[in-house]
């Protein structure tokens, strides 16, 4: 798949239904156009760092990455980890995105230099509403430094 | 032999002259008898007496014992002898001592032979009565009356030589008394000597050895004036007896001249007659002749005691006759005729010229030796006088020297005396410091008991002044009943062996209270063996008696802690290794009682193998000087295994070497046995908190996966059946509609489960961050916040004054949230619900308690309240998930505290919880 627009939400989601929902949310509330879902962590570091599966990418990184936690192969904290590690995607804001509230992770992620570090609510209503807003104000509202 | 001393030697002498001279009269050698020769002679008796009395100061001390009676007796004997001398010499009779017999081969100038001299006499009297007074018990007592009689004998001997050297004729011409030989005078000396020697011996025992000098110079001094006033006396009765010698011959000479004119005037007449013839010149013729005759019969009377002159006068008696009778008949021939004139033949003729020639030549002679006579007295009157004012001037300066000197020695000895006494006021009034101020107590009580004495110390310690007690108490006065008897029992054997050693007393203070005393006390006794008082010294021993009783009390109180010790204590001495002191768990655990383990040795209580393992283990023991500890040793006793802990080491005697070995066991057998059962336990332990830790690691994924894995799904339902409602809502009718909603309904309760569940779970492992915390203010935070979410409660709520504790907040924040909205909701349905929130101090917990009049709950349910999901209620009357009081009793437990209730259906319920004060360990 080769894709010449920039990609706006990178979103890493390995539980289809949560993707759909936050992905139908998103659109619906036209906060992005251009989202691409990957399904677990290598995936999404392949994304990132142009390798593997998306070696041939040339469209710049996304706005924003959404990331869940829990996923098969790597996890998101790992993820989250080689991110910020390199220099080259260090500025990418990253969202957590996590149905635990469990205070080791959201330590560990704001150690790694988190952006955000949301909980998804169980209500679907509230669900949207968080994740709509979170992807809202990465961006729209919030500037980056060129 | 031992040497002898200056009396002794003089006695040794005395004893060979005495008895020298004894012998010369008896074997009739007259040297030994004179010893000078020319010398007057030592009389028998005198020589007897000097070598008795030489024995006397010889033989006590030397063959005979120093206490010999000896002395006296011959003093006795002398004395006598010499008193009877003197009585002979001044009444001039013989009382049959002299013994003339043995002196009557020998001749000498002695007028009574064998009489003693009567200075002599007096000397050896003198040294008779010097001797009596030689006791040894009584010497110091009359030491100064002996040496002023021994001066006596010694002056009496100076005298007698100086006389016999000097003064011979002097001394010794008058009255006639026998003389005192030159041998006597020395012997005398050494005698005085002697006897001076020996009271300088006895007078150097007393207290004054030189007090006896002063008689003795008063003595020499009594004896020179004495023996000068008799000499002047003798020598005065001289010089008048020549005197009357002088006034003799004079008268002599005048008689001798009367009858010499007499004569003279005859011859006259007789030539007148025969001249002249007349009968007038023959008459005095005639009665001068017949006259002169009788004259000179007058003066042969006057010389009568010189023959010479007796023999002289005589010649001329018969020549006077022939003279007379030729002149006589001259006058017959003138008458006859014959003769008619003077004529020279007539006179020739009958001789009256040659007679009258021989007549004076004979009264030449007599005139002559009267002359002589005459110069011969007046110079022997001359030099009596002169050697009389010698001696009494040279003796009374030597007895006035020797006077002064005594005065001058008296003086010495008073001020020697004023040191003295002056020396013993100090040392009196040291004494008196002393006795007063010692640090025990002294009293004297007299015969009868009454106090005589008693020192400052004892006086302060009785409490009483000392006119209170001195003369007027009784030594019983200050006893207690009990030391009162004891004084009874002890005072027979006091009086009679004279003391009392370290008898224990109590006094009575005049306060009533009671002085325990150590008394030790002297007897005195008079000369006669009669007890007189009693000396005693008493020591204040209250001290030692507090410390005899702390002694006891700490003895005492060793002895039950060594026994109660719950250890077995073993003391055995180090040489033989016998027991000496076992504690009572000792003898309980060998079965045999202190006594009859005293004295035994390991050998003789256990079998003979295990007692030489444990001596050699103490010998080992003793030998290292240190401690050994063997840990964990079976033994057997009395067929029963037992494990001992032991320690043994020596206890060093004060030479540093090992005096007893201490053994200190424990019984260690039901210890092991617990510790055996610990190990197992803890080792099934280990296996179980393995299991749990691995349960636990479970259940926390477990969490996770509900927390991920249970909402994932719900989210779904609930997302999806919103999408359908939004995209095909319009396709549903209204049974639809409301079956959607159910289903988005019964998923969000779901996920209301899964989050008090997790939470609930999240409350075990999450730390607890303990800080002091306001429990009121945390309370009105948490009605705060209740009130915000559901609006103002409509319950009364009463707040009391909360106690302040330790805890984490957050924790407790929920827990008053679970409680108090609980009560709220419990209490909602009531008419007026009333909450009441407590809390108060109690056994060192904080006890809070929240109550409510609302729905209460059933008792018999009470084991399933604090339970997770259980519920008393429906959920369509109360709604909950059975979460909260179970997060409530976890937290609670989790902080060290206690939660429980009470309830009653429709009366309401009160929940309670407690918290530890103070610091916790987690």
């Amino acid at each position: 798949m080769t894709d010449l627009q920039p990609v706006e939400i990178l979103l890493v989601e390995d539980s289809d239904a949560d993707a759909e929902m936050i992905l139908r949310a998103l659109r619906k509330r036209k906060v992005a156009n251009h989202m691409t879902w990957v399904k677990d962590g290598v995936e999404a570091l392949d994304f990132v760092f142009c390798t593997g599966v998306h070696a041939g990418r040339n469209n710049g990184n996304p706005k924003l990455i959404m990331l869940d936690i829990k996923m098969p192969k790597l996890n998101g904290i790992e993820v989250l980890r080689r991110l910020k590690a390199d220099d080259a995607t260090r500025k990418i804001p990253v969202v957590m995105l996590t149905s635990s509230a469990e205070h080791s992770d959201l330590d560990e992620c704001y150690k790694l230099g988190v952006n955000s570090y949301l909980v998804k609510p169980v209500e679907f209503a509230a669900f949207t509403e968080v994740v709509t807003q979170a992807g809202f104000y990465w961006t729209v509202m919030n500037r980056m430094p060129d | 032999m031992r040497r002898l001393s200056w009396s002794q030697w003089a006695g040794l002498f005395l004893a060979v002259e005495g008895g020298a001279v004894s012998a010369g009269w008896l074997l009739r050698v007259p040297i030994w008898a004179y010893v000078l020769p020319s010398a007057t002679s030592m009389v028998f008796s005198t020589a007897l007496c000097l070598g008795l009395a030489g024995l006397a100061l010889l033989l006590p001390g030397t063959t005979l014992p120093r206490d010999s009676q000896l002395p006296n007796r011959v003093g006795s004997c002398i004395g006598l002898i010499g008193l009877a001398a003197l009585l002979e010499n001044s009444f001039s009779i013989s009382l049959g001592i002299d013994l003339g017999w043995l002196h009557q081969w020998f001749t000498d100038q002695n007028p009574h032979p064998g009489r003693m001299a009567p200075n002599t006499a007096l000397a050896l009297m003198t040294a008779g009565i010097t001797l009596t007074l030689k006791n040894p018990a009584r010497m110091d007592m009359r030491h100064s009356l002996a040496g002023a009689l021994a001066a006596v004998v010694l002056t009496l001997g100076i005298l007698g030589l100086i006389a016999y050297t000097l003064l011979l004729e002097l001394a010794y011409s008058w009255w006639g008394f026998p003389r005192m030989a030159f041998a006597t005078a020395i012997g005398i000396i050494v005698l005085g000597a002697g006897l001076l020697a020996e009271v300088h011996k006895v007078a150097n025992r007393t207290a004054q050895p030189g007090s006896y000098k002063l008689y003795a110079f008063l003595g020499m001094a009594v004896t020179v004036l004495i023996t000068v006033m008799l000499v002047s006396y003798g020598s005065i009765n001289a010089l008048l007896e020549r005197a009357r010698w002088v006034e003799h011959t004079d008268r002599v000479r005048a008689e001798f001249e009367t009858l010499m004119s007499s004569y003279n005037r005859m011859h006259i007449a007789w030539r007148d007659f025969l001249a002249a013839g007349g009968e007038s010149s023959l008459e005095e013729f005639d009665s001068v002749s017949h006259n002169l005759n009788k004259q000179l019969l007058n003066v042969v009377s006057l010389v009568s005691d010189n023959q010479q002159q007796v023999a002289r006068l005589e010649e001329m008696g018969h020549i006077l006759d022939e003279d007379i009778q030729s002149l006589q008949r001259g006058a017959a021939l003138k008458r006859a005729g014959q003769i008619d004139r003077r004529d020279d033949t007539a006179v020739q003729l009958v001789g009256a010229n040659f007679n009258r020639l021989r007549i004076g030549h004979l009264a030449d002679q007599i005139r002559e030796e009267e002359t002589r006579l005459l110069q011969g007295r007046q110079k022997d009157s001359q030099d009596t006088s002169n050697s009389m004012v010698i001696v009494i001037l040279t003796g009374n300066a030597i007895g006035f020297a020797i006077l002064l000197y005594s005065l001058w020695e008296l003086k010495r000895q008073n001020e020697a005396r004023d040191v003295l006494e002056k020396s013993l006021q100090t040392a009196n009034q040291e004494y008196l410091d002393l006795y007063n101020k010692a640090p025990c107590g002294y009293h004297s009580t007299d015969k009868n008991g009454v106090i005589q004495r008693m020192n400052d110390t004892l006086l302060s310690w009785l409490g009483y002044t000392r006119e209170e007690v001195v003369g007027k108490m009784r030594f019983s006065d200050l006893h207690t009943k009990d030391s009162l008897q004891r004084t009874q029992e002890h005072l027979q054997t006091f009086i009679r062996d004279g003391k009392i050693r370290d008898i224990e007393y109590e006094f009575v203070r005049k306060d009533g209270s009671t002085l325990p005393v150590l008394l030790n006390a002297v007897a005195v006794y008079d000369e006669a063996g009669t007890y007189l008082k009693s000396r005693s010294t008493v020591y204040d021993i209250t001290k030692r008696k507090q410390m005899e009783s702390e002694l006891h009390r700490s003895n005492a109180f060793l002895d039950s802690l060594i026994d109660n010790i719950p250890d077995i204590i073993v003391v055995k001495e180090a040489t033989e290794l016998r027991y000496v002191r076992v504690n009572k768990a000792a003898q309980q655990m060998l079965g045999y009682s202190q006594d009859e383990l005293a004295g035994k040795t390991a050998a003789d209580i256990v079998k003979t193998e295990q007692a030489e393992r444990a001596n050699l283990t103490d010998r080992a023991v003793l030998e290292g000087r240190v401690p050994v500890v063997i840990p964990d040793s079976p033994i057997r006793f009395n067929q029963k295994e037992f494990i001992f802990h032991t320690v043994k080491f020596p206890i060093l005697g004060p030479d540093g070497k090992p005096q007893y070995l201490l053994s200190i066991a424990r019984d260690v057998t039901a210890h092991k046995q617990a510790e055996e059962a610990i190990r197992e336990l803890n080792a099934s332990l280990q296996v179980r908190a393995a299991q749990l830790e691995a349960t636990n690691k479970e259940l926390e994924s477990f969490s996770y996966s509900v927390s991920h894995d249970l909402r994932a799904p719900l989210r779904a339902i609930d997302g999806y059946a919103l999408m359908i409602e939004e995209d095909y809502g319009t396709l549903l009718d209204a049974e639809g509609t409301r079956y959607l909603a159910q289903v988005r309904e019964h998923s969000r309760r779901m996920g209301t489960l899964i989050d008090d569940l997790l939470h609930f779970s999240r409350l075990g492992r999450q730390a607890i961050n303990r800080r002091e915390i306001d429990m009121g203010q945390l309370v009105r935070e948490v009605l705060d916040e209740l009130s915000q979410d559901e609006g103002p409660p409509r319950a009364t709520i009463e707040i009391a004054a909360l106690p302040s504790a330790r805890a984490d907040r957050a924790l407790l924040r929920q827990v008053w949230i679970n409680l108090i909205s609980n009560a709220l909701k419990y209490s909602g349905k009531t008419e007026s619900p009333e909450v009441r929130i407590d809390g108060h101090h109690s056994n060192g917990e904080a006890v809070y308690s929240v109550r409510d009049n609302g729905a209460g709950f059933d008792m018999a349910y009470y084991d399933k309240l604090f339970g997770v999901f259980q519920r008393l209620h429906r959920a369509d009357e109360f709604a909950g998930t059975g979460v909260g009081l179970a997060i409530v009793h976890r937290a609670i437990i989790r902080h060290g505290g206690r939660v429980w209730a009470e309830g009653e259906v429709g009366r309401g319920a009160c929940f309670y919880f407690t918290l530890p004060m103070g610091e916790v360990d987690d």
